[in-house]
């Protein structure tokens, strides 16, 4: 059964113009244990997804879902405080620049010891001390940290990003979510560091059973071992499914110019060959596209992309387009129509 | 091939003081040599605090060095004399909103160079700022506009803008397409790459990212705690790289060991 | 442009701007404007309550003090004692400081520091009591309180003009200019000092409400400004024994003094709210 299951999911704002719809009928569903990473550049909406699911959204904007269930309760018919009880419970999230969200006046040891849940704790008074210590220990060992004693006496400013941000997984972890959301936790980080966490990531929800949503912004930051990815554009589904089948063989030709811009492939191309990408640049809130939104920089729009295509199925691959890649039975190269055009200047419309 | 630009024996030595106490002499960078020909590309990569971006402020000119020199076409470059600097040699931040003023146009931002390193009138420094912005892929229009009313991929233009507008040979870029979009960064780096070509530009970027360092960069330089321990053309490094740490930097992307 | 538009959607900011532009208005315009000349005399009707009491006379507005001399033509001709010259005082100190500020934010090194060490100490002092050591030393007049409030009003400008310099200096658009070739000067004026406007005028602010009040301050003790100028913190002073029979020598002053302060106050505070907001929504 889904742990996470959200089903067109729309959050409208009001706006001078009227009403914008920032998320688009956006669908994901992740299961026990499982990987998940969500790409999106920058005004996909991938963070306000994450805050629709903690329950975060600024209540003057208005959020639709066909489907927005946790294990099986729906989390849009419950009370404030229901929702908070189990979002408190089950999920945690961790976020970009981990240093600026520790609290920069008290050690880590202090906050981390904040942060197991009283609950957990045997004993009275000073059992109840050493027993929390040592949890804290435990704790930052789980996650890597091997001088704990050095670290539990640092504070946020003195540690490097990536022992930062295991400290904040730590904390994340304490309580021993479901569902752990990750918003562009690596982003400004070196490629080792990177692959530091996303091993540690790794580790954690296999031994501890833990989902892990993974928002990134770019191809080249998803977790090796995701089960599945989706990307979004502008607050819309464009495709989903398993890794390996959504990187090899991808059916939206959004997914196909992101391939191609992470420069994945640099053996095949020249040296210094100009890359090909999408031309033109992510439009404005205000001046979204209507129907399919990546319609005006797509290589292969054409009238039809007016209308928001619905989502299709291909084994396990879903995508939203009226003119996917398709793909002949023996090789995995796409026949298409249209190449996609080499990246240009961005002047907008 | 003659050599554009030499450096040799350069280094830097910062004095850590904390309170009354005479200082502690840190080394952030060891002399290094290397050399660059015209049109080419050098990466330069290492971790942090390996002294990478002291050494492209000490080749820029940001900050003065602590011995060594650097010859540009055989001749010596002076520190603090900016001007001679800028003429040759520019320099593009990662925080490409940080690096504009916000309180003056964009235009006066990019005129600013020509009036103190060229001889050309009022006019012809307006002409020659227009002809940049469309190099670049800004309209005329945008040289009135104020830094913050333009997206951050035109707010890195504008910095490619201002670095060419005095037809600079070597441009140094400290990091300069971290943060941003997937889409924009392919945008810049083929601007880039034409820019080689078109007015045949050095470019020393630093970079954590090997994807585009393979692509684009003919030399690679591995820094690491303040010394150079690799230096070579691109395709032999990676092919045969001698040292654990270019091996670790140089490691393929996620999606390619996927597949 | 976006900080005025801040400022004027505040109702009590933009009442506060107007009262001050009046009170500003008057002094310009006192030698037309006010009915007699501050120091004359009528024998014949000392000590007249104001108009709206049963005694009082229209003509005399403000009533007269115990020299039966016209209280609004003293307040208004006051004004140029207690606001024109501070204002005077803080343009003098706040280009000096400004200056000097910038100077020593550009530099680094143990000159800057050893300056900025010794403003420190003179800043720790209230500016009443280090105006009050100058005046000791100088002798009580008007001359030596402008030249005293300037002392002492000058650190604060080189403080907040230094820290302000001194943040800007490290950031990368100063090093770009830096890298451009402009000269220093050019980098001073036009690259860096439009940027910490908003400091500037923050501590003009401060200074004029803190001169204000302390060129008061010394006419009530006898040390500034002396009678028979009207200076509303000496007709304050010469007020005290006539409270009881003629409270509004000392109430109309008062409320002079307290009304301008106040309303450079809620500008002061306004501008900063207004500022923060719009560097909030950018």
């Amino acid at each position: 059964m889904n742990l996470l299951d959200i089903r067109n999911l729309s959050i409208e704002m009001d706006t001078s113009q009227g009403p914008i719809k920032v998320l688009d009928k956006m669908s994901l569903q992740l299961r026990e244990g499982e990987i998940h990473t969500l790409i999106g550049e920058s005004g996909s909406g991938k963070s306000l997804l994450a805050k629709a699911i903690l329950g975060f959204i600024n209540p003057r904007w208005r959020v639709i879902a066909d489907r927005l269930w946790w294990n099986g309760s729906d989390l849009l018919s419950m009370t404030p405080a229901q929702r908070r009880t189990i979002t408190g419970r089950d999920m945690a999230m961790i976020f970009q620049n981990p240093r600026s969200y520790l609290d920069p006046n008290s050690t880590v040891g202090e906050q981390l010891r904040e942060a197991i849940p009283s609950g957990d704790l045997e004993g009275l008074f000073l059992r109840r001390r050493a027993d929390r210590n040592t949890r804290v220990t435990r704790l930052l060992h789980r996650v890597g940290v091997k001088n704990h004693d050095e670290v539990m006496n640092s504070y946020p400013f003195e540690l490097s990003d990536g022992v930062a941000q295991k400290v904040t997984i730590a904390m994340a972890i304490a309580h021993k979510p479901k569902l752990l959301i990750a918003d562009e936790p690596t982003t400004a980080m070196e490629p080792s560091t990177r692959a530091q966490i996303y091993k540690l990531l790794e580790r954690l929800s296999v031994s501890q059973g833990m989902s892990v949503l993974m928002i990134t912004q770019d191809m080249g930051s998803i977790i090796p071992a995701s089960e599945r990815i989706s990307l979004v554009y502008c607050g819309q589904l464009m495709e989903s499914g398993p890794l390996e089948e959504v990187t090899q063989t991808p059916r939206h030709p959004y997914t196909q110019a992101m391939l191609s811009m992470s420069l994945h492939d640099t053996d095949k191309m020249q040296p210094k060959q100009r890359l090909t990408g999408l031309s033109g640049a992510i439009p404005t809130l205000q001046h979204l596209p209507i129907g399919c939104r990546l319609g005006p920089r797509c290589p292969r729009a054409q009238k039809k992309c007016v209308q928001q295509p619905r989502l299709d199925k291909v084994q396990d691959q879903v995508y939203a387009c009226h003119f996917p890649l398709t793909y002949e039975q023996a090789d995995d190269k796409p026949d298409a129509p249209a190449g996609p055009k080499p990246a240009d200047s961005d002047k907008e419309q | 091939m003659s050599c554009l630009l030499e450096v040799k024996g350069l280094y830097k030595n910062y004095i850590h003081k904390s309170g009354w106490l005479p200082g502690k002499r840190v080394c952030a960078l060891e002399p290094i040599s290397f050399t660059l020909a015209k049109g080419e590309s050098l990466a330069v990569m290492g971790e942090t605090g390996s002294g990478k971006t002291t050494l492209a402020k000490l080749i820029a000119g940001a900050e003065p060095p602590s011995g060594g020199e650097i010859l540009l076409n055989g001749e010596r470059l002076e520190t603090g004399n900016y001007r001679q600097r800028c003429r040759h040699i520019r320099m593009i931040f990662q925080d490409s909103l940080g690096s504009l003023n916000p309180q003056t146009i964009v235009g006066q931002q990019l005129l600013e160079s020509l009036k103190f390193n060229t001889d050309l009138t009022n006019d012809e420094q307006i002409d020659r700022v227009n002809k940049t912005l469309m190099k670049v892929g800004l309209l005329p229009d945008h040289f009135f506009f104020y830094p913050h009313m333009l997206s951050s991929g035109q707010q890195q233009r504008v910095c490619i803008a201002r670095a060419i507008v005095i037809n600079p040979q070597i441009i140094v870029a400290d990091e300069a397409l971290v943060g941003l979009d997937p889409s924009v960064r392919a945008q810049i780096i083929n601007l880039l790459l034409d820019l080689q070509q078109d007015m045949g530009i050095s470019f020393i970027f630093i970079s954590h990212s090997p994807e585009i360092v393979k692509h684009v960069a003919d030399k690679i330089l591995i820094m690491h705690r303040g010394k150079m321990i690799e230096f070579g053309k691109t395709s032999e490094l990676i092919k045969n790289p001698t040292e654990h740490v270019t091996e670790l930097l140089l490691q393929s992307g996620i999606i390619k060991n996927q597949l | 442009m976006q900080v005025w538009i801040n400022f004027q959607s505040n109702p009590f900011a933009l009442s506060a701007l107007y009262c001050f532009g009046f009170i500003t208005l008057m002094m310009i315009l006192a030698p037309v404007l006010s009915p007699f000349d501050a120091n004359q005399q009528f024998s014949d009707i000392i000590s007249l309550p104001p108009s709206w009491d049963d005694d009082g006379k229209m003509r005399y507005f403000f009533g007269t003090d115990d020299l039966g001399r016209d209280m609004l033509s003293r307040i208004m001709h006051g004004a140029r004692y207690s606001l024109g010259y501070p204002i005077l005082i803080v343009l003098f100190a706040g280009i000096i400081g400004t200056a000097l500020g910038a100077g020593a934010g550009m530099t680094r090194g143990l000159k800057s520091s050893t300056l900025n060490h010794l403003l420190d100490v003179l800043l720790s002092i209230p500016s009443l009591l280090l105006a009050l050591i100058i005046i000791a030393i100088l002798g009580p007049s008007l001359e030596n309180v402008v030249i005293a409030l300037s002392l002492v009003l000058i650190p604060q400008f080189i403080h907040a003009v230094r820290n302000a310099v001194h943040d800007e200096i490290y950031k990368d658009y100063v090093v770009a200019a830096k890298l451009n070739g402009c000269s220093t000067w050019y980098i001073l004026t036009r690259v860096i000092l439009p940027n910490i406007t908003t400091v500037i005028v923050m501590q003009t602010t401060l200074a004029l409400s803190t001169a204000i009040l302390d060129i008061a301050a010394l006419g009530f003790l006898g040390l500034g400004v002396q009678p028979p100028a009207p200076e509303w913190g000496t007709m304050l002073a010469r007020s005290l024994d006539q409270v009881y029979l003629s409270p509004w020598l000392m109430i109309l002053p008062g409320l002079a003094l307290f009304l301008t302060v106040f309303s450079i106050n809620v500008i002061g505070d306004s501008l900063r709210a207004a500022i923060q907001e719009r560097i909030r929504n950018s």
